[in-house]
Order: structure tokens, then C-alpha cells, then sequence
């Protein structure tokens, strides 16, 4: 099977990432709704609570860092986007490429870190209004911990890559330019 | 970079075409025009030795270093 040019399976990756932009895109718009009227609706209900304010104070945090990762995942996919879109015009060694992979980086490293302030929300959230069992509540915890980590190995592995990338670059336009 | 490619020069004493040089030489106008240019980053002993055996001069005559 072709890797790079057209009807290679860069093109076809690339035309799976544009599904999976407009999808994240999506569900961003449904989060950013439904999160916006959970919280209207709490807030509007009669049923005060002790530290109510608080709460939904921070299931607002909440909400709006995970919605954050969501837009900060779609400059990610953006910029796979513009790596495969690259691969399938044959442009292998590109500077191009290795910005994006550094772009991927950062992204990574910044969604991980959103994850470990969602934690912190989450932790708090649930140490002082206990509203389900410890398990879940260890459950909730330990998945978004597994994600924010991954997110900060992906970030550093792809940093790593693009070392490996821009020294591939070097030694391309180094043979390139010996006459 | 320091090392500076004095081809043209040679050219010059020689009174010979950047083209002529390329196709006795054996490379394509672009690479002699990339070596002119100062843009190589290096330069094959083959390449060397034909370009000398073609301008009929030495190494030196071609490469200097300037600081």
C-alpha cells in the first residue's frame, strides 16, 4: 500500500481526520451546551445547598477546562491535518512538518496540564459534596489522572520526534546542497 | 559561512560559461549555481578534482576562507 501521494494512505488518513475534527467540533458544541444548561438549571433551582455557590462555581471551572482540552485537541487534529495533507503531496522533509509536530507538543503538554487542574476541580468537588460512593468517586479520579499523564508522555514523545524530524531535515539539506 | 566558493572568478580568468563548466564537469547548472551562490553546504573531492581539472587550477585557487 502507498504511503504518500494520492489516493495513498496519507490521503486517506487525512480525509479520517477531517471526520474527526468536524466530530470533536460536535461534541464541543453539545458539551458546551448541555454543561451550560446543567449548570443554568442548578443554579435557577430552589433547593439551597450548603457552599451552593461554590459548586457550581466549580463545576463551571470544570466544564469549561474540559471544553478547553476539546478546542486545544482540534489545533491537534489542525495540525495532523497539515502533516498528512504534506505526505500526500510528497513533501516528506519539510520545516513545515516539523513546526507542526512542535505545535503538537505544546498542545499536548497544555491538555495534559488542563487535565491535572480539571483533577484538582474534580478532587475538590468530590471531597466536599460527596454526591457518589468512593469507588466512583476513586474511579472518576484515577481515569482523568490516566489521561492527563498520556497526554503529557505523547506530548514529550512527539517532542522527541521532532528532535529526530529536524535532525532528519538537517542531514536532508545537507546532501541536498553537496555539489 | 567562512569558506567562500570563487568560481565565478575562475570563470572570469578563464573565460568560460557557467554552462560550459556544469556540462564539462558533470553537474547541472542549478548545483554549480547553488556552489556560486555560496549556498553548498559541501563539495564531493570528485566534484573538486574535475572543477580543477576543467579551470585548469588548484584547490585554493577555487575555496578561500575568509574570517
Amino acid at each position: 500500500m502507498k504511503i504518500s501521494g494520492e489516493k495513498s494512505l496519507s490521503s486517506k488518513v487525512e480525509n479520517g481526520l477531517k471526520i474527526l475534527f468536524l466530530v470533536i467540533v460536535l461534541l464541543d458544541v453539545i458539551t458546551l451546551g448541555v454543561a451550560g444548561v446543567a449548570i443554568f438549571s442548578e443554579f435557577n433551582s430552589f433547593s439551597v445547598r450548603e457552599n451552593y455557590l461554590t459548586r457550581i462555581v466549580l463545576e463551571a471551572i470544570i466544564s469549561v477546562v474540559l471544553l478547553l482540552t476539546g478546542i486545544v485537541a482540534l489545533f491537534i487534529i489542525h495540525q495532523f491535518i497539515k502533516i498528512f495533507k504534506n505526505l500526500k503531496e510528497n513533501k516528506l522533509f519539510e520545516k513545515e512538518n516539523a513546526k507542526a509536530l512542535n505545535k503538537i507538543c505544546t498542545m499536548s503538554i497544555v491538555i495534559g496540564s488542563l487535565y491535572l487542574i480539571c483533577l484538582v476541580g474534580v478532587s475538590i468537588l468530590l471531597e466536599y459534596f460527596n454526591t457518589i460512593d468512593f469507588l466512583s468517586s476513586l474511579l472518576i479520579k484515577v481515569l482523568i489522572l490516566v489521561f492527563a499523564v498520556a497526554f503529557l508522555i505523547f506530548g514529550i514523545g512527539i517532542k522527541i520526534l521532532n528532535y529526530i524530524y529536524i535532525k532528519a531535515i538537517e542531514y536532508k539539506e545537507e546532501n541536498d546542497f553537496t555539489i | 559561512m567562512p569558506i567562500i566558493v570563487n568560481v565565478d572568478v575562475m570563470l572570469a580568468k578563464r573565460k568560460m560559461s557557467s554552462g560550459e563548466l556544469a556540462e564539462k564537469v558533470g553537474i547541472t547548472p542549478a548545483n554549480l549555481s547553488i556552489l556560486k551562490t555560496n549556498k553548498a553546504k559541501a563539495i564531493r573531492f570528485s566534484t573538486l578534482e574535475k572543477i580543477c581539472e576543467v579551470l585548469d587550477c588548484k584547490p585554493g585557487d577555487i575555496l578561500d576562507y575568509a574570517k
